[in-house]
């Protein structure tokens, strides 16, 4: 007979299975079974056995063998067995079948080496060892809930003679409800009440009491074919702040949500989300509104249509965003990977949009004052990415063309209501390409892996390039950069060189720059090689832990390249800038040091030269096993010379120092103190001021949320505000505030 | 749309006034007498063609007029060198003074780029930005825009927006989660930028915060046009609301950032 030989091991994984030297022979006619466990292996089945394993308290290696691999428990001796039997699935106790109930199966009388020779197998994987017996019963029963959805359970006999006899295969379904198959509802809401009880704050102060609600949010509800799911993030404070970003001003309340649904190959999306991957045409455009798409997995094909927000919001007075047609942006999305026997050798996508709305000047808080022109335009583009030759060549590009109208529908230069200008819409393009190259994935020199890359792109952006889904994108740009990297035994080296020139499209009034840009970076890890034998001997570390430095080298020329009115053609700025830093890695702990310096030299005298120096100290470590420590220092240096005629240099410095400590007294009592210093000061007295403060806090989770059970926390804030200003007098002020607040947590779960 | 903005409380700041930066005593003038002289300090800068700019202005405004005496501007107009009116800036600058004075006032405007490139397609390489005071009698003071690329415009942001790590505006976290919050800035020209990432709570009520400093931030922006800076750790030990800023100090003139906003729940957080 031949044999498959497994391992005995208590996690029982594909790894382990060909690491241990005790070892088990199992019969060949069920190791098709194992394999197929091996090949068919994910998390879920792990924990089946190791579960199945503990609970049984198997302690010998054959059965923890027998476990995962072939034969049911059997209770009984059965007798009479024909050669056609076939098993009953036994139908839910309930209405539906739950994801913790185990599944029966009604068997005939069948000898005891019939018994023995049945498997059963879920979804394609072995589950014979969670298998009992129960008179005429075989009882499933899984250690973890199953999985909603539909799910594969066969029953096969293995025959003396090598064959393997199916005995019978059923669906099951596992559901949560008749109505959905899925239904989740989780949710973490906290209310903070807080209330000062002391102060010197000067009058008018602000109000002695405040309330603050949160709500995070997360529902599911899925059937055959269909599936919606959502968030919703709210945040509600009773009193007034300063506009959060993405806000309106005075709005209390800021919310962000997105519900998902999916209906076979269509799926659509309310909401903040992105629609499509950054490029020219569209890059960081998170935003509020709605998109439906369609996709096909058989052609590697998906089309996207929205509808969202220029500018982003927040709060739930808006809705879905985008009930404004001047602050909208519509488009569609075209992705496909033709190539279906490789996916990754080809990606292409088109993308086409058409907008309006402040967000073409600026975010919430820029723009100019009355000013009621909004920008529109459209753009379209067309991206081609290829990974080719066992993705060691990488090839994209991108084209792009925009038609922009920067005032819009026009604009009312004298604010007298009436639109009196208008400009035509501008037209540009744009293109971008790149290309990498990886010689080898797989060389190794001196037992470490050598990764070595190279590349070059070219972007040319046209100077009215504007696209209503890119508002921070870059325009009037024609840039060269090569670039490389290797990456060995913990050393990585990156170098690039580019060169960009603007004006692009040669207007004759403007002038032209042309820019040299070198980077260098250094990096360096020293490697903690493991000695061999047992993988729990871990080295000690060093007593400098495990360092990481790096070192970066930047430098710009600057010239004009083409003069015009008051600009002569020649060098106009050169910047240096270098930064070093150094990290240190403990079990525990850890802190970094960087320090950067910085030059920068305006030629045509404009403008002061600067020369700048930063550095900072930061840790975190932790002093037995109560005390968190975590120090912060920063000092800033900043000296100006060769100044135009008529400014006078100043040189300023700041200062800033931190130290956090966290303590916990017991589980749920901790205390957190924050010192904080911050100076800064001008030579040219224009700024002194010196800035403490001490915040102190002592939290007591009285009773945590723990499913429906809400939690209930109290809390002593305290506040000390010193701040010392020599130039602006008026700002120097000494108060503290003490707070009393409690809070309140349900972690809702349905 | 403005008035829309502005009635839902957009916060269209980019004008902003310190009022009094000097006032220098003069000898007392003629019966009759009014504003004598119009400066603005700088007196030219560079604007990009095809993107938002930034600039900072002083004007120093001089009157004979004796006793106490009200400097206004009601708004700025952009103009081409020809005399076209480009576009105004509704916003007025006012102080009272005692006369024979000179009085500052410091203004930032952002130049939009719709008006240049009008100027531009009529054939000028630059604009003016003007401004008239009167006590009484009126004169007017001016900066010459020249028109250039981005590279040689002044130094200025032109947009900023402040998201989490995750770019989302708003979070809501466990005790002791780690979190972090990046700045997204555009600008022209190149030079230093100087602010700080400060935080406020975790008890951040009232319009005026107590804000603390987390970290400095020292920065030559150059080339890119934008560039996103990063924070350092946001505390999120105690529970409570907190608030969190990028406050730029340098380059002058720069406008606020909007603030992010974050709940900590530290009931539950790891103890």
């Amino acid at each position: 007979m031949h044999y498959l030989v497994v391992s005995s091991v208590n996690t029982w994984s594909p790894h382990n299975l060909e690491r241990r030297q005790e070892r088990v022979r199992i019969p060949l006619r069920i190791a098709p079974n194992l394999r197929r466990l091996r090949r068919a292996w994910f998390p879920w089945a792990a924990n089946l056995c190791t579960l199945a394993m503990m609970k049984k308290k198997l302690n010998n290696v054959i059965a923890r063998a027998l476990c995962c691999t072939c034969l049911f428990s059997v209770a009984s001796i059965s007798h009479a067995a024909t050669a056609d039997w076939k098993p009953e699935l036994v139908d839910a106790t309930g209405s539906v079948r739950g994801p913790s109930e185990p599944i029966r199966f009604k068997l005939p009388r069948l000898p005891l080496e019939v018994l023995q020779r049945l498997a059963l197998e879920f979804d394609d994987m072995d589950v014979t060892g969670f298998v009992t017996t129960e008179g005429d019963f075989a009882i499933f029963t899984s250690p973890q809930p199953f999985p909603y959805g539909a799910h594969r359970l066969r029953m096969v006999e293995y025959a003396t003679d090598g064959n393997i006899i199916e005995r019978g295969l059923w669906t099951v379904e596992i559901r949560k409800t008749a109505v959905f198959r899925d239904a989740q509802l989780l949710g973490a809401t906290t209310l903070y009440g807080s209330y000062r009880i002391a102060d010197d704050l000067p009058e008018p102060a602000p109000e002695k009491g405040s309330a603050n609600a949160s709500a995070r949010m997360q529902g599911l509800l899925a059937d055959d074919g269909w599936k919606v799911n959502g968030w919703m993030d709210f945040l509600y404070t009773s009193q007034p702040a300063p506009a959060a970003s993405g806000t309106q001003n005075s709005l209390n309340n800021v919310s962000r949500y997105l519900v998902t649904a999916e209906a076979g190959p269509v799926v659509a999306q309310v909401g903040h989300h992105s629609i499509a991957s950054d490029g020219l045409v569209m890059q960081g455009f998170n935003r509020r509104g709605v998109s439906i798409g369609a996709q096909s997995q058989e052609l590697g094909t998906s089309l996207t249509a929205f509808s969202i927000r220029s500018q982003d919001i927040g709060g739930l007075q808006s809705g879905l965003g985008i009930g404004e047609s001047d602050n909208r942006t519509n488009g569609m999305v075209l992705t496909s990977r033709p190539v279906s026997s490789q996916r990754d050798a080809l990606a292409l996508s088109a993308t086409v949009v058409n907008g309006e709305g402040p967000s073409q000047t600026g975010a919430i808080g820029t723009g100019i004052a009355g000013d009621k022109t909004s920008g529109s335009g459209r753009a379209a583009g067309i991206v081609a990415d290829s990974n080719l030759f066992d993705r060691r060549l990488r090839l994209r590009g991108e084209y792009a063309s925009s038609e922009f109208d920067l005032d819009g529908r026009g604009r009312d230069t004298d604010l007298n209501g009436t639109l009196d200008s208008n400009l035509p819409a501008e037209r540009d393009r744009a293109y971008a390409g790149l290309l990498t190259y990886t010689p080898w994935h797989d060389m190794v020199v001196g037992d470490q892996p050598l990764v070595w890359n190279m590349g070059m792109e070219n972007r040319r952006l046209g100077t009215y390039f504007k696209s209503p889904a890119n508002p921070s994108g870059a325009a009037d740009r024609d840039a060269t950069r090569v670039f490389t990297g290797v990456h060995w035994a913990g050393l990585g080296v990156q170098l690039s060189a580019g060169r960009e020139t603007d004006n692009v499209n040669d207007i004759a009034l403007l002038p032209r720059t042309e820019s040299v840009q070198k980077v260098a970076s250094l990096t360096y890890s020293p490697l903690f090689r493991a000695p061999p034998g047992a993988i729990t001997n871990i080295p000690e570390q060093p007593w400098y832990g495990r360092p990481v430095f790096s070192a970066t080298v930047f430098d710009l020329e600057q010239n004009v390249d083409r003069a015009a009115t008051g600009l002569p053609a020649g060098a106009l700025n050169s910047i240096t800038n270098v930064v070093l830093v150094a990290s240190f890695a403990y079990t525990a702990w850890n802190w970094s040091i960087v320090h950067s310096r910085g030059n920068f030299t305006n030629h045509i005298n404009v403008v002061p030269d600067t020369y700048t120096q930063v550095s900072q100290l930061n840790a975190n470590f932790r002093v037995g096993q109560r005390l968190d420590v975590r120090p912060a220092l920063q000092y800033s240096a900043i000296e100006e010379s060769d100044p135009p005629a008529g400014v006078v240099v100043k040189d300023s410095t700041t200062a800033t120092a931190i130290l956090g400590l966290g303590y916990l007294f017991t589980e749920n009592v901790s205390g957190n103190l924050g010192l904080n210093y911050g100076s800064q000061e001008v030579t040219n007295g224009s700024l002194d001021n010196k800035v403490k403060s001490v915040t102190a806090n002592l939290q007591w989770n009285a009773i945590r949320a723990q499913g429906m059970q809400p939690g209930v926390s109290f809390a002593l804030d305290g506040l000390y505000y010193d701040v010392e200003d020599s130039v602006y007098v008026g700002n120097t002020r000494n108060n503290y505030q003490i707070f009393l607040r409690i809070g309140v947590s349900w972690l809702p779960n349905f | 749309m403005a008035a829309k903005l502005l009635g839902t409380g957009f916060s269209l700041r980019l004008v902003r006034l310190l009022p009094v930066v000097t006032v220098l005593a003069l000898p007392a003038g003629p019966a009759g007498a009014a504003v004598t002289a119009v400066n603005a300090t700088p007196g030219s800068a560079e604007v990009a063609l095809v993107q938002a700019t930034l600039i900072a202005t002083g004007w120093r405004v001089t009157t004979d007029s004796a006793g106490p005496v009200t400097l206004v501007s009601a708004q700025g107009r952009f103009r081409t060198p020809s005399g076209s009116l480009l576009a105004t800036v509704a916003n007025p600058l006012s102080m009272t003074i005692t006369g024979p004075a000179t009085a500052g006032f410091f203004e930032s405007v952002l130049v939009p780029p719709d008006i240049l490139t009008r100027a531009q397609r009529e054939g000028h390489d630059r604009v003016v930005y003007e401004r008239s005071f009167t006590d009484g009698a009126a004169a007017a003071g001016q900066v010459v825009l020249r028109i250039v690329t981005g590279n040689l415009a002044n130094f200025g942001i032109s947009r900023a927006l402040l998201v989490f790590d995750n770019d989302a505006a708003l979070r809501i976290v466990s005790g002791g989660a780690k979190l972090t919050a990046k700045a997204q800035v555009v600008f022209t020209g190149n030079g230093l930028l100087q602010g700080v990432w400060e935080v406020a709570g975790p008890n951040a009520a009232g319009v005026k915060p107590e804000w603390r400093t987390l970290s400095q931030v020292v920065q030559i922006l150059t080339g890119a046009e934008s560039t996103v800076l990063t924070s350092p750790a946001l505390p999120t030990r105690a529970g409570g609301v907190y608030l969190v800023r990028l406050r730029i100090a340098a380059p002058a003139g720069a406008f606020e950032i909007q603030p992010l906003r974050y709940q900590v729940d530290a009931s539950r957080g790891a103890p």
